[in-house]
């Protein structure tokens, strides 16, 4: 009665979602028409803040170019950058379509003497039609409302007011591009080019340059625009935090327009993880106290023991956690548990202990957790006393001395039969979802995108096995009329995609059989067969070795891979093909990652894959990647070389609500044959490194959350 | 106007990153034991967005005290104006002297004694706050200097030590009036400085056996300040 009469008073106690605070403005460097720090068409000496990640769309005179930049470090930030030309008409297009790449070291910060310094790479390894380098000064005065910036440009940014030469630039060789075209860097004509960015308020700034960039092939031989002078001007707002806007007088003849949205990982957009608060601790009351409270007798019991463990799964439950084992002894708890909710591995421990605490008998003075993947893969095992979980709850450093006193290890021996929670298994699972798949940069059509359903569905009949498939259907797009045919001479093994478009609706993009299994110590082991990926069925094997507490991994993955066909039934084509490869993971210094793939790839080409990421503390990656195999140029085709860039975002981060969704995604400026990976379904890395210490340590603050 | 058109964009393009989130992942249902799927999380956010109007509960106000007679266990309403939400709270659990206050929806409130220590399921919580001292100072009726460490997370879920460098003092005894009845209390205020230059200034106002009657007292940027009255004993 009394509780009701409390609940019928009580009401929500919550921020609305999106409060968070409208930060103090601004200023990070702002960008020019490249997309990187930079005045109007030229660049400036600064960097972005660490971490950052804009996207700039910028046009005039018919040109648009589209700029993903990322900070990588505090001094490095690399760029790719798509850029539209119409009226170029090379090769039979109207529109010319161009990729870039671009990469900056910052030399020197700014200081009280010093103007900040930068080296860039304009366009290095793309078809070189934006090449430059240049280096660049830039230096704030009066409280920031004035920034000038100086430099010195080669290539492209020389072409115009040259005042000396180093040596003489060689002819880019662009055969099939994509290459680094070291021996033009620095050479040739050199000159100085530089302005002003004037911010009379907090979010306006007026911009004059300098350009020395004279235009050559747009105003002579295409005829794209006429450059009458070498003075910009521009006009910049920012509209919020993240997006700024402006309007620009290029070259005495043209105007233009630009919008830029800048992200970065530790901004983000709710202003951080907003769940519903956890259960709190429950304290036991002494021994001294109640002695009676701490007898054993409930351990010989099947029953109690089976309430115990049938309480503790409830409990979990509500908080998006599922029990899969309860191992008891008088004094111990080993709770093998999936961790269905939450990104943050600590915060799942977090919550699993304070329910422990709500329902262990009071002699239990350890507790074990042990965090289950993919159908009964046990990670490393985390042990905290029962004590220090009381203790620290309720200590303002009490995160701090859960992660001292934490003790990590190897994982324990798997669940015995009885030990595991009523309904677990055997598990059948299925969801229902729209998927949406885009295909990029085909000259075209840059743009194609296809919405559909997708239906998915698992039977986990004993730990370890687990047995999956799904199948899609297309609802709209038009991914299906790509018309443009490759004369490629590798087996296409990848370039074919458009005619599984084409011919396979509805598909089914996978259906197979994986069964995973612990050796010992820190080893994983993986067999999957059957219909892994929409253009492979076969066979998949793979042997991990991960110690919990190092920062280097390795891995063996062989296989045997048959190719589909287009219809996405059961059919197989003729070609087959051994792949795997060795890899090393690495984390080279905290939050940067390498991984380096050595072997067989499907079109049974050999080389490697280098891939370097930046893993945020919370989640955020962004990466690239380079794949070298034994083709030359001309057989691998356009692009010389398989490469891309790689991002994965927690949704949590864009929603302010802990889930374990990611959305990843992998970009290639080009697909061709050359270079390619068998995509298996359940890689054991990926599974595995959500329980290295490194997973716990990185987001620890969020154990009492 | 910027700040206008700013906070127009901002709300537009929050919106906006919830539109993206659902669209990135295309989030899926299927049997979901643990309420965990992307599309579930998207429609709890979505829910939680604020509402165009309609009538505001009005918390203590709906409380007559011949309601609050016939309740026995101690009863806080938590006021949070930054943010315009107010809620009744009970004590859910103690440990070692903390109270877990909570709210019907699963917010909580923990507080030393008279000292707010953290909050959950707010928003950008509060993570930890040092008590210990200020505590037992509020409780003697003592004055002096000390300095005192605010936690919290940041965007990267990093913690964030904030250390105050405070005062307290007394303001003296008044009378407050809480449901139509009379307390005495002592007034204390506590003024803190943070290293970035801001001025916190908390406000207590306990009964003689040590009861928080009345307080104010800060929790982070984007919550503010919150304003605690107890109701029940």
């Amino acid at each position: 009665m009394r509780r009701l009469a409390t609940s019928a008073f009580c009401l929500a106690l919550t921020a609305p979602t999106g409060q968070a605070q409208e930060a103090t403005l601004p200023p990070s460097a702002s960008v020019g028409f490249y997309g990187l720090p930079g005045l109007v068409d030229m660049p400036t000496g600064e960097a972005l803040p660490d971490g950052e990640l804009v996207t700039t769309v910028g046009s005039f005179a018919g040109i648009t170019r589209t700029t993903l930049a990322f900070q990588f470090a505090p001094r490095i930030s690399a760029s790719f950058r798509y850029s539209a030309l119409e009226d170029w008409d090379s090769d039979g297009f109207s529109t010319y379509y161009d990729r870039s790449f671009d990469l900056r070291l910052l030399l020197l910060t700014e200081n009280e003497w010093r103007p900040s310094l930068t080296l860039g790479f304009q366009d290095f390894i793309g078809t070189g039609i934006y090449s430059g380098e240049f280096l660049a000064a830039s230096k704030h005065f009066f409280d920031d409302r004035l920034t000038v910036s100086a430099g010195l440009g080669w290539g492209r940014l020389g072409s115009h007011g040259a005042i000396g030469s180093t040596g003489s630039r060689p002819d880019r060789d662009i055969g099939e591009g994509g290459k680094l075209e070291a021996d033009q860097w620095f050479r040739g004509d050199f000159a100085p080019f530089g302005g002003l960015e004037w911010r009379p308020i907090d979010r306006l700034s007026i911009k004059a340059e300098y350009s020395s960039d004279n235009y050559d092939i747009e105003d002579g031989e295409k005829g794209i625009f006429e450059r009458k002078s070498p003075y910009n001007f521009g006009i910049e707002y920012q509209l919020s935090e993240d997006v700024r806007i402006g309007a620009y007088s290029l070259y005495g003849s043209e105007f233009g327009l630009m919008a830029s949205l800048a992200i970065n990982p530790a901004r983000p957009p709710q202003g951080g993880i907003r769940d519903a608060a956890p259960p709190p601790v429950l304290t036991r009351p002494s021994r001294s106290v109640r002695p009676d409270l701490y007898t054993v007798d409930w351990a010989e019991s099947e029953d109690l023991r089976g309430q115990v463990t049938e309480m503790t799964s409830e409990a979990m439950l509500e908080q998006k956690l599922e029990l899969e084992a309860l191992r008891l002894t008088p004094t111990t708890a080993t709770a093998f548990v999936r961790n269905a909710g939450y990104n943050a591995e600590a915060q799942a421990l977090g919550r699993t202990a304070r329910i422990m605490s709500r329902t262990m008998p009071s002699s239990i003075e350890t507790f074990t957790i042990v965090q289950t993947a993919r159908g009964g893969v046990r990670l490393p095992a985390v042990t905290l006393q029962r004590r220090d979980v009381e203790t620290f709850e309720v200590q303002p450093d009490g995160a701090e001395q859960m992660q001292a006193r934490r003790v990590t290890d190897t994982p324990v021996e798997a669940p015995h039969w009885s030990e595991f929670a009523p309904g677990i298994y055997p598990g059948f699972a299925w969801q229902v979802g729209p998927y949406l798949r885009t295909s990029l940069f085909d000259p075209d059509q840059p743009f194609r995108a296809d919405l559909g359903i997708n239906l998915g569905a698992s039977w986990t009949p004993v730990p370890g096995l687990v047995f999956a498939g799904s199948v899609a259907k297309k609802l709209i797009g038009n991914l299906d009329d790509v018309t443009r045919e490759l004369d490629l001479q590798l087996p296409h093994v990848r370039s074919d995609y458009a005619l599984y478009d084409k011919h396979g609706d509805p598909w089914i993009q996978n259906l197979y059989g994986a069964y995973y299994f612990q050796p010992g110590g820190d080893f994983y082991g993986r067999v999957t067969a059957g219909y892994l990926e929409r253009m492979f069925a076969g066979v998949s094997t793979e042997l991990l070795w991960a110690p919990f507490d190092s920062n280097i991994a390795l891995g063996a993955e062989i296989n045997y891979a048959r190719q589909r066909d287009f219809e996405g039934g059961f059919g197989l084509q003729d070609y087959d093909v051994v792949t795997g490869h060795a890899s090393i993971y690495w984390e080279v210094v905290p939050q940067y990652h390498a991984q380096l793939d050595v072997g067989r790839y499907l079109a049974g080409d050999e080389g490697a894959t280098l891939s370097v990421e930046r893993v945020f503390e919370n989640g955020w990656t962004v990466g690239a990647f380079a794949t070298k195999t034994n083709v030359d140029d001309d057989e691998f085709g356009e692009g010389s070389f398989d490469k891309g860039i790689t991002m994965s975002i927690p949704l949590e981060w864009f929603v302010g609500r802990s889930t374990r969704a990611t959305s990843s995604f992998t970009m290639r400026p080009l697909t061709r044959d050359g270079g390619a990976k068998l995509s298996v379904p359940g890689r054991l890395h990926g599974i595995v490194d959500q329980g290295s210490e490194r997973r716990l340590d990185d987001q620890w603050g969020r154990f009492w959350r | 106007m910027g700040t206008v058109l700013a906070m127009t964009i901002g709300r537009l393009h929050r919106g906006l990153y919830l539109a993206l989130a659902g669209l990135l992942l295309l989030a899926a249902c299927g049997t979901d034991r643990t309420g965990t799927s992307g599309m579930s999380t998207i429609r709890d956010v979505v829910g939680d967005l604020p509402k165009p109007s309609g009538a505001k509960p009005s918390g203590a106000a709906a409380m007559s005290p011949e309601a609050l007679a016939t309740i026995n266990q101690p009863l806080m309403v938590v006021a949070i104006p930054d943010i315009e939400t107010q809620a009744v709270l009970y004590v859910a659990a103690t440990n070692g002297g903390v109270a877990t206050w909570k709210a019907s929806n699963n917010a909580t409130v923990l507080m030393d004694g008279p000292v707010l220590f953290a909050t959950r399921g707010i928003g950008p919580d509060l993570l930890s706050a040092e008590t210990r001292a200020l505590r037992q100072m509020l409780e003697a009726g003592r004055t002096g200097q000390y300095s005192r460490d605010l936690r919290y997370l940041d965007g990267l879920d990093q913690i964030v030590v904030v250390p105050l460098d405070c005062a307290l003092n007394v303001q003296g005894n008044e009378n407050l009036t809480i449901v139509n009845r009379s307390q005495p209390t002592r007034h204390m205020q506590e003024i803190c400085r943070r290293p970035d230059g801001k001025q916190l200034r908390n406000e207590y106002w306990l009964g003689a056996d040590g009861t928080l009657w009345q307080s104010r007292q800060w929790i982070s940027d984007t919550l503010g300040y919150m304003a605690t009255q107890r109701l029940v004993h």
